[in-house]
C-alpha cells in the first residue's frame, strides 16, 4: 500500500475499517439480513469513506480462490443433472444390505470423501435429498444421518487444498500445492474420521434399527435407473478426474488451480452443449452459471475487500502485535494457541471470515519466526483448526447451514443446541488429535 | 391404467381437438398415429398457448403479467378461429408432456401427475405404442382400497 | 503493464503466432455460432495459460473489472427494478400518450428505448422493452418488425451518448479514465444529432405498415396502464435507487469515486430495500435469484475476452498491429482518426463490437507516442467509440442487443432475418457515421 488513504472528515483508518468489519460482522451473525448484501455494502462503504479505493479493493480480492470455487460450482452442478450422486448413495446402501448402522457409515464416508474433492455446500446439497429419501424409505429418524454428513463434510474437506474453503484461501495466499496438502493434513484427516465414525455409531446406535422388509424394499431400489444421463456422466466423470489430476500435476505444470477449475467447467459445459443450436445453448449455459452459489462467492468478494480494507488501515498488524505480546513470542505456544483459538472461534463465526482475517495476520508474524518456511506450522493450525472447528456448532461452516435449511423444509429440523451438545464434544475430540498430530510432527 | 382413452389421430386439426376436449371434458388427448405409435398429446396449455399473447410465451423474458390488458374477446375468437384448420401435428412438439412406462413404480407417477397434472400417457418401452393412460383418480383408488 | 519479456510458450512455438491463432480460432467459432461465446472464450484463456503465454496472475490482472462491476451492478438494479412493472407501465403510458397510432408508438417506443439504453445496459434495455412491444403490436394487429427493428437502432444510438450505455464507451472509459460528463460533452451531441436524423427516416422507410383499425386503437386505449405496477414501493425504491446511482455518475470525479463501486453500491442497497423485511432464508432465495439474472454468458464472455486480449498483448501482437496502422495512415492524425471512425463502423457492423474495442484499445494506447502523447489521443478515442457504438447497428450480429431483440423476434413468431434488416439497417448506420465524420471534423480536428 503506498500512500496513506485519506479517509473522510479526517477520521482514523484504523477505526472506521474495524467498526464498519465489526458491523458487518454482528449483522451477519443475527442472519437480519443477506450475507451477500451486507458484505458489498460494508466493501463499498470502505471506498466511499476512502479507505480504499476501488483498484486496491479489487487487488485484494483473492480471484485465485473465487475462480476455484466457480469453476468447481459449474462442475459439480453439471454433473448432479446426471443422476451420479443418488446413484452412489443408494449403491452403497445396497452395498452394506441397507442397514442402518452400514448405511449411516458409508453415507458418511461418501460425503467425506465428495467433500474432499469438491465444494462443501455443493456436496451437502447433492447427498442430503438422497439420504433422506432412503432413511424415508427405511423408517429411520434422519437426524443421525444428516449430523452425522454436516461433521464429514467439514472433516472430509479438511483433507485436500480443494475441499473446503478455508484451505483454498490458504493455499492460495501462500503458495500451497494440492499435494502439500494432501501430504501434511490427509494423515490427521483419516485418523478423525476413524474416531468420529466409530463415536458416531456408538452416540445413535439405539436409533439405527428397522425392520427386514423396509431393508428389503431399499435392497429392490434399482440404482442405474437413477442415471438419467449416461453421457454426460461419462463426460462428467472424465472431466472430473482430468481436473483431479491437474490438481496433483499443478506445480510440475505451473498452474493455478483456478485456471484447472475454471478450464475444466468450460470444458464440461462445451461437452454438454456442443450438440444443441445457438438459442439452446445459452439457455442451457445460462443455467448452469445461475445455479453457482453466487450469494457465497459475492459474500467472499465483499469480504476479501472487508479485509483489505483491515489491512490497508494498520489492523491486521495490530492484532498480529496483540498476539505475540499474549503467547510470549514463543513458536509452539503460538501455533497451538492458533490451532485451539481457530478452532473454538470457528464453531461460533462462520469460519470463512476467521480464515481471511487470519491469512494477513499470520504473515505478520513472518519476521517474529524466522521467515515464511518457519510459518508452515501455523498454517496447518490455521487450517485443522478453522476446518475442524467449523463441526462445533451449526453456525460454524456454510455447509452446516445448508443441511440444517434442507433439514427443516423437510421436517426433521435440527436445532442449535441439541446438534451443539452432540458436535461440540466430537469437534474438541477432532482438535486434540490434531494437537498431538502437529505436536509429533511439527513442534 | 384405463385403455378405453379418447384418442386424436396425426389427421385431426387443433379445431378438431377443441371440440372434442370441450365437449368431453377431458384436459389432454394422447395423439396416435395409424399404427398406434404415440405421437405426443394436445392438451389444455396447447390452447392457452395460442390464445395467449407472444409476448406472454417468452418464459423467463416474458411480460410478467397481464392485468392492464383491457379484456377484449374479439380479438380471442379470432385466434381460436385462425387455429382451427392447422395439423394436430404442429402442437405436439412440448418437451413439457411427459410419458411413463409400463414397468415404472407407482412413486415415479405421482411425481409426474404433480408436476403436470394432465392424464400420463403410458407408452411401451420397445415399440412406442401407446398402452393407455393413468389418471389421477386411478391411483387414488389404487391407494385407497 | 508492459511485459518486457517474450512469455515461454510451450513446445516453444511462437508466442506471436501461438497468441493471434488462439484468438482466431476463438473469433471464427464466436461468429459461427456454433459454440456459446462463454465457454469458446474461457477455452480460449484457458489454452492461452495452460500454453505458457500468460500466467493466471497476469491473465486476472488482464480483467478490467471496473467494466465488469459496473455492468453487474446495473444488470442487477434493472433486475430488482423490472419485477417492480415500470418498464411495462412506461410502454403503455407512452403508447396511449400518442392515441396509439401505430406512427407514434413507433416513435415513442423508439425514444424511450434510446434514454433507457443511455443510463441502463443495452441487453437488459431491449429485455424488458421488446416483450411489451411485441404485446402492443399485437394488440394493434399490426406487424411488430419496424417496431423492432427500430428499438435495436435506438437502443445503440441512445448508449452511445454516455459513459454507461453501451459496452464499448464503459470499456473506453474504464482504460482511459475518462468519465460520465466527459462522454456527456462529447460523445452526445453526435448521438442526438443522429436520433434526430434517423427518427424521420424510420417514419418514411415503413409508413405504409404503420396503419391499424380504430376499433384495435381503442383495445390498446383501454389499457390500464396503472395495473402494469404490480409493486409501488419496489417502483418507489428503484427510482430512488437509479437516481442515486445516476448522480453518482455524474459527481463521480468530484467524489473520487468509479462506476464500478456506484453501480455495486447501488445493487446492494437496492437489494437491501427490497429484502430487508424477508426472512433469512427468504432472503437467501431472493438474493440467489437477483444475481442468478444477470447475464452471466456476457460476463463470463467479457472476463474470456480480457484474459485473451491480454495474451494478445503480453505476444506484442496488438503493439505489432499498432505499427501497421501507422504505416497504413502515414501517421497523420486526421486520417487516422476518420478511419478509426469508417473502419471501426464497418468492422463493428460484422464483429460483434465487444472483441473488437476490446482488441483496439490496447492499440490505440500503442499509438500515444506518435500523436503526442495522452491528450493527443482524444479525437481518436472519440472516433472508436462513435464508429463501434453506432457500427453495431449495421447488421444483426454487429452487437449483442441487436441478436437479443432477434432471439426473442424469434422465439415470439416473428423473426428478423439478416437479410432484411441489414437492408434497412446499414444505410442508416452509414449515414450516421456520416453525421459522426463531420462532427468529429469540425470538433476536433
Amino acid at each position: 500500500m503506498n500512500t496513506d488513504p485519506q479517509v473522510i472528515f479526517g477520521w482514523n483508518p484504523a477505526w472506521l475499517a474495524s467498526l464498519i468489519f465489526a458491523a458487518v460482522y454482528a449483522l451477519i451473525v443475527t442472519e437480519r439480513v443477506n450475507r451477500a448484501i451486507l458484505a458489498m455494502l460494508g466493501a463499498c462503504l470502505m471506498i466511499l469513506c476512502g479507505l480504499l479505493n476501488q483498484e486496491a479493493a479489487i487487488r485484494g480480492v483473492d480471484f485465485n480462490t473465487i475462480g476455484l470455487l466457480l469453476g468447481m460450482m459449474v462442475i459439480v452442478s453439471v454433473t448432479g443433472r446426471s443422476g451420479v450422486f443418488q446413484y452412489v448413495a443408494i449403491w452403497s446402501a445396497k452395498r452394506v444390505q441397507a442397514r442402518p448402522s452400514g448405511v449411516l457409515i458409508m453415507l458418511s464416508l461418501v460425503t467425506a470423501v465428495l467433500s474432499a474433492l469438491l465444494d462443501n455446500v455443493t456436496t451437502v446439497l447433492l447427498i442430503v435429498p438422497v439420504t433422506l429419501l432412503i432413511t424415508e424409505e427405511l423408517q429411520v429418524k434422519p437426524y443421525p444421518y444428516l449430523v452425522s454428513e454436516i461433521l464429514f463434510s467439514n472433516i472430509g474437506g479438511t483433507a485436500t487444498l480443494v475441499g473446503d474453503p478455508p484451505n483454498i484461501m490458504i493455499g492460495s495466499s501462500v503458495g500451497l500445492t494440492f499435494n502439500d496438502f494432501v501430504m501434511n493434513l490427509t494423515p490427521a484427516v483419516l485418523v478423525v474420521v476413524a474416531v468420529t465414525a466409530a463415536c458416531i455409531y456408538f452416540i445413535w446406535r439405539k436409533d439405527l434399527v428397522t425392520t427386514e422388509a423396509n431393508r428389503a424394499r431399499v435392497m429392490k431400489f434399482n440404482e442405474r435407473e437413477a442415471i438419467t444421463d449416461a453421457r454426460l456422466l461419462k463426460q462428467s466423470l472424465s472431466v472430473l478426474a482430468l481436473v483431479t489430476a491437474g490438481f496433483i500435476l499443478a506445480h510440475a505444470l505451473h498452474l493455478q488451480p483456478a485456471t484447472i477449475a475454471m478450464f475444466g467447467a468450460a470444458l464440461l459445459l462445451l461437452l454438454d452443449n456442443y450438440r444443441h443450436g445457438s438459442e439452446e445453448q445459452s439457455k442451457r449455459v445460462h443455467r448452469a452459471l445461475a445455479d453457482v452459489e453466487w450469494v457465497t462467492l459475492l459474500f467472499f468478494l465483499g469480504l476479501f475487500m472487508l479485509v483489505h480494507g483491515l489491512e490497508s488501515a494498520g489492523v491486521i498488524r495490530a492484532m498480529a502485535e496483540r498476539l505475540l505480546v499474549a503467547t510470549g513470542g514463543d513458536r509452539t505456544t503460538t501455533v497451538l494457541a492458533v490451532l485451539w483459538g481457530s478452532a473454538i472461534l470457528s464453531a461460533f463465526i462462520d469460519n470463512i471470515p476467521f480464515v481471511a482475517t487470519m491469512i494477513p495476520l499470520i504473515k505478520n508474524l513472518a519476521p517474529s519466526f524466522g521467515g515464511e518456511q518457519a510459518l508452515m506450522p501455523l498454517w496447518w493450525a490455521l487450517s485443522l483448526g478453522a476446518c475442524l472447528g467449523g463441526n462445533g456448532t451449526l453456525i460454524g461452516a456454510s455447509a452446516n447451514l445448508v443441511v440444517a435449511g434442507l433439514a427443516d423444509r423437510s421436517g426433521h429440523p435440527i436445532r442449535f443446541l441439541p446438534f451443539l451438545k452432540s458436535a461440540f464434544l466430537l469437534m474438541l475430540l477432532s482438535i486434540a488429535i490434531s494437537h498431538v498430530y502437529i505436536y509429533l510432527l511439527y513442534l | 391404467m384405463r385403455t378405453d382413452i379418447v384418442t386424436l389421430s396425426m389427421n385431426d386439426t387443433f379445431g378438431g381437438g377443441l371440440k372434442t376436449m370441450a365437449e368431453q371434458r377431458i384436459r389432454s388427448l394422447p395423439v396416435v398415429d395409424d399404427k398406434g405409435i404415440y405421437r405426443g398429446t394436445f392438451d389444455l396449455f396447447d390452447i392457452w398457448e395460442i390464445l395467449l399473447p407472444r409476448a406472454a410465451l417468452l418464459e423467463e423474458n416474458s411480460v410478467p403479467d397481464l392485468s392492464f390488458l383491457s379484456g377484449s374477446r374479439e380479438l380471442l375468437v379470432e385466434k381460436l378461429n385462425e387455429a382451427g384448420p392447422r395439423p394436430i401435428s404442429e402442437f405436439l412438439d412440448d418437451d413439457k408432456t411427459s410419458i411413463i412406462h409400463p414397468d415404472a413404480p407407482v412413486e415415479e407417477a405421482i411425481l409426474l401427475l404433480y408436476r403436470r397434472s394432465t392424464p400420463l400417457p403410458v407408452v411401451d418401452r420397445k415399440n412406442r405404442k401407446l398402452r393407455g393412460v393413468i389418471t389421477a383418480w386411478e391411483i387414488l383408488q389404487l391407494l385407497r382400497a | 503493464m508492459h511485459e518486457t519479456a517474450v512469455p515461454q510458450v510451450i513446445f516453444g512455438w511462437n508466442a506471436a503466432w501461438f497468441a493471434s491463432i488462439v484468438f482466431a480460432v476463438v473469433y471464427v467459432l464466436i461468429i459461427a455460432e456454433k459454440m456459446n461465446r462463454a465457454i469458446v472464450a474461457l477455452l480460449g484463456a484457458g489454452l492461452m495459460i495452460l500454453g505458457g503465454l500468460i500466467t493466471q496472475e497476469a491473465a486476472i490482472r488482464g480483467i478490467d473489472f471496473n467494466t465488469i462491476g459496473l455492468l453487474l451492478g446495473m444488470m442487477v438494479i434493472v433486475g430488482v427494478t423490472g419485477k417492480s412493472g415500470v418498464f411495462q407501465y412506461l410502454a403503455v403510458w407512452s403508447a396511449k400518450k400518442v392515441k396509439a397510432r401505430p406512427a407514434g408508438v413507433l416513435i415513442m417506443l423508439s425514444l424511450v428505448t434510446a434514454v433507457l439504453s443511455a443510463l441502463l445496459d443495452n441487453v437488459t434495455t431491449v429485455l424488458l422493452i421488446v416483450p411489451v412491444t411485441l404485446l402492443i403490436t399485437e394488440e394493434l394487429k399490426v406487424k411488430p418488425y419496424p417496431f423492432l427493428v427500430s428499438e435495436i437502432l435506438f437502443s445503440n444510438i441512445g448508449g452511445t451518448a454516455t459513459l454507461v450505455g453501451d459496452p464499448p464507451n464503459i470499456m473506453i472509459g474504464s482504460a482511459v479514465g475518462f468519465t460520465f460528463n466527459d462522454f456527456i460533452l462529447h460523445a452526445a451531441p453526435a448521438a442526438v444529432v443522429v436520433m434526430v436524423v434517423s427518427l424521420p427516416l424510420v417514419y418514411l422507410i415503413w409508413r405504409k405498415e404503420l396503419v391499424t383499425s380504430e376499433s384495435a386503437r381503442n383495445r390498446v386505449m383501454n389499457f390500464h396502464e396503472r395495473e402494469a405496477i404490480t409493486d409501488p414501493r419496489l417502483l418507489k425504491q428503484s427510482l430512488l435507487v437509479l437516481t442515486l446511482v445516476t448522480l453518482g455518475f455524474i459527481l463521480a470525479h468530484t467524489l473520487h469515486l468509479q462506476p464500478a463501486t456506484i453501480a455495486m453500491f447501488g445493487a446492494a442497497a437496492l437489494l437491501l430495500l427490497d429484502n430487508y423485511r424477508h426472512g433469512s432464508e427468504e432472503q437467501t432465495r431472493r438474493v440467489h435469484h437477483a444475481f442468478a439474472e444477470a447475464e452471466w454468458v456476457t460476463l463470463m464472455f467479457f472476463a474470456g475476452l480480457f484474459m485473451l486480449v491480454h495474451g494478445l498483448e503480453a505476444a506484442g501482437v496488438i503493439h505489432a498491429m499498432a505499427k501497421q496502422l501507422l504505416e497504413a495512415t502515414g501517421g497523420d492524425k486526421t486520417t487516422t482518426v476518420l478511419s478509426i471512425l469508417w473502419g471501426s463502423a464497418i468492422l463493428s457492423s460484422f464483429v460483434d463490437n465487444i472483441p473488437f474495442v476490446a482488441t483496439m484499445i490496447p492499440l490505440i494506447e500503442n499509438l500515444a507516442p506518435t500523436f503526442g502523447g495522452e491528450e493527443g489521443l482524444r479525437p481518436l478515442w472519440w472516433a472508436l467509440s462513435l464508429g463501434a457504438c453506432l457500427g453495431g447497428n449495421g447488421s444483426l450480429i454487429g452487437a449483442s442487443a441487436n441478436l437479443v431483440v432477434a432471439g426473442l423476434a424469434d422465439r415470439a413468431g416473428q423473426p428478423v432475418g439478416f437479410l432484411p434488416f441489414l437492408k434497412s439497417a446499414f444505410l442508416l448506420m452509414i449515414l450516421s457515421i456520416a453525421i459522426s465524420h463531420v462532427y468529429i471534423y469540425f470538433r476536433y480536428l
